[in-house]
């Protein structure tokens, strides 16, 4: 019995061995393919870029102002590749993050970051209310890019609203402490927001609030990656508030 | 010995060439800029035809791709800095890369500059004017190889 018992545990264990070199062999894959993406696919956008550039300066005196229309298009739309191409590689960098767990001051981070949107938009009119000595056992480098991608969605869907406001806080719910980012802007309405979290979604148009659609899938990637959860409440017109737990860690 | 003030451009696609010389030239840089489409024949110029009588004299400045064709980019530049002849002459990475490890590797290797190629070709242009004008008239190299 003994035997038997000793046999199917060097069994597993050796599965496990087998698994983990799999997944460095599938995690090495995927670095080798980020790099190729940055490297290779830049190389011709900039070549998009550069010759369109060149025409419309070169040849600006016989081109007429609808091709100088068309060719500032093709730039833009090279740049928007380029931005997607950029977002791609982040997310992929979440993913490959060995993740370092400490105390992370989420109040402190929140309040630096406000400042910095502050900085940018003096004009903008923001009540912001942070919970004071918010902590989070997590990577302080991953909870940054999120805290920047949800406060920055905050930030710029109360943009319409008269008295902007957001929040950062958190309640216990079920003996876990809940973290929240609230905002009383644009929201949107919960039936649609199946794909919210997904790379590329977006649930506005581009010209009400600029944006390509990666900030929720970097955030819900660093959730995950933290072994937690994250779910919205929301209603048009009447803002939206990001709800996350990082149970296994805390 | 006096430079000439020669600009050695490492660089493999043809189109990332001549765009570079497009900038240049915009940015009113009009010193005779030497292309080399591999890091073999990079090398080779700068140990074989450079400082020698009646024929090259070494460069000014030399603009390095990382990923080229029979010898890579680092190994380029290791060879350049650990080269007695050639290595006080100032080398500027010019790459699409923007892996952190990239970055390490040729400061480690003694690059004395990193610049990431902006897709955007106003912004190149920009670089490439700021970059010509800081490492070309601004910066004090040394003289003797």
């Amino acid at each position: 019995m003994d035997r038997v018992i000793k046999s199917s545990i060097e069994e597993l264990e050796q599965r496990i061995k087998d698994l983990t070199a799999r997944l460095e062999q599938s995690n090495k894959e995927m670095e080798d393919f980020a790099y190729s993406v940055s490297h290779d696919l830049r190389s011709p956008l900039r070549g998009i870029d550069g010759w369109s550039q060149a025409l419309s300066e070169d040849y600006a005196e016989i081109l007429d102002e609808t091709a100088k229309i068309y060719l500032s298009r093709i730039r833009n739309e090279t740049l928007r590749m380029h931005e997607l191409i950029e977002s791609l590689l982040q997310l992929s960098r979440i993913s490959r993050r060995v993740i370092e767990l400490e105390s992370v001051d989420l109040s402190c981070m929140s309040d630096s970051i406000i400042s910095m949107f502050r900085e940018q938009e003096p004009g903008r009119k923001i009540r912001v209310n942070i919970e004071p000595s918010l902590s989070i056992m997590a990577d302080k480098f991953l909870m940054n890019i999120m805290m920047t991608k949800l406060l920055h969605n905050a930030w710029k869907f109360t943009e319409k609203k008269e008295l902007a406001q957001i929040d950062i806080g958190s309640t216990i719910s079920d003996n876990e402490r809940v973290y929240f980012v609230r905002d009383n802007g644009a929201g949107f309405n919960l039936a649609y927001a199946k794909k919210l979290f997904g790379a590329f979604q977006r649930m506005h148009k581009p010209n009400d609030y600029p944006g390509i659609g990666i900030g929720l899938a970097m955030v819900q990637r660093i959730v995950l990656r933290h072994g937690g959860n994250i779910w919205v409440e929301s209603t048009v017109d009447n803002g939206a508030t990001f709800f996350w737990a990082i149970r296994s860690l805390t | 010995m006096i430079s000439s003030k020669k600009i050695l451009l490492v660089e493999d696609n043809p189109s990332d060439i001549e765009l570079t010389t497009r900038a240049l030239a915009k940015s009113k840089i009009a010193n005779n800029l030497v292309v080399k489409e591999d890091g073999a024949e990079a090398l080779k110029y700068l140990f074989e035809e450079c400082g020698i009588d009646d024929r090259d004299d070494y460069p000014a400045l030399i603009l390095l791709d990382l990923k080229l064709p029979v010898v890579d980019g680092m190994e380029v530049l290791r060879q350049i800095k650990a080269d007695d002849r050639t290595k006080r002459i100032p080398i500027v990475v010019l790459t699409t890369s923007s892996e952190e490890d990239d970055i390490d590797n040729s400061y480690d290797l003694g690059a004395n500059a990193y610049i990431r190629k902006p897709v955007d070709n106003d912004r190149f242009i920009v670089a490439i004017n700021y970059l010509g004008l800081f490492w070309l008239l601004i910066n004090e190299p040394s003289y003797r190889y």
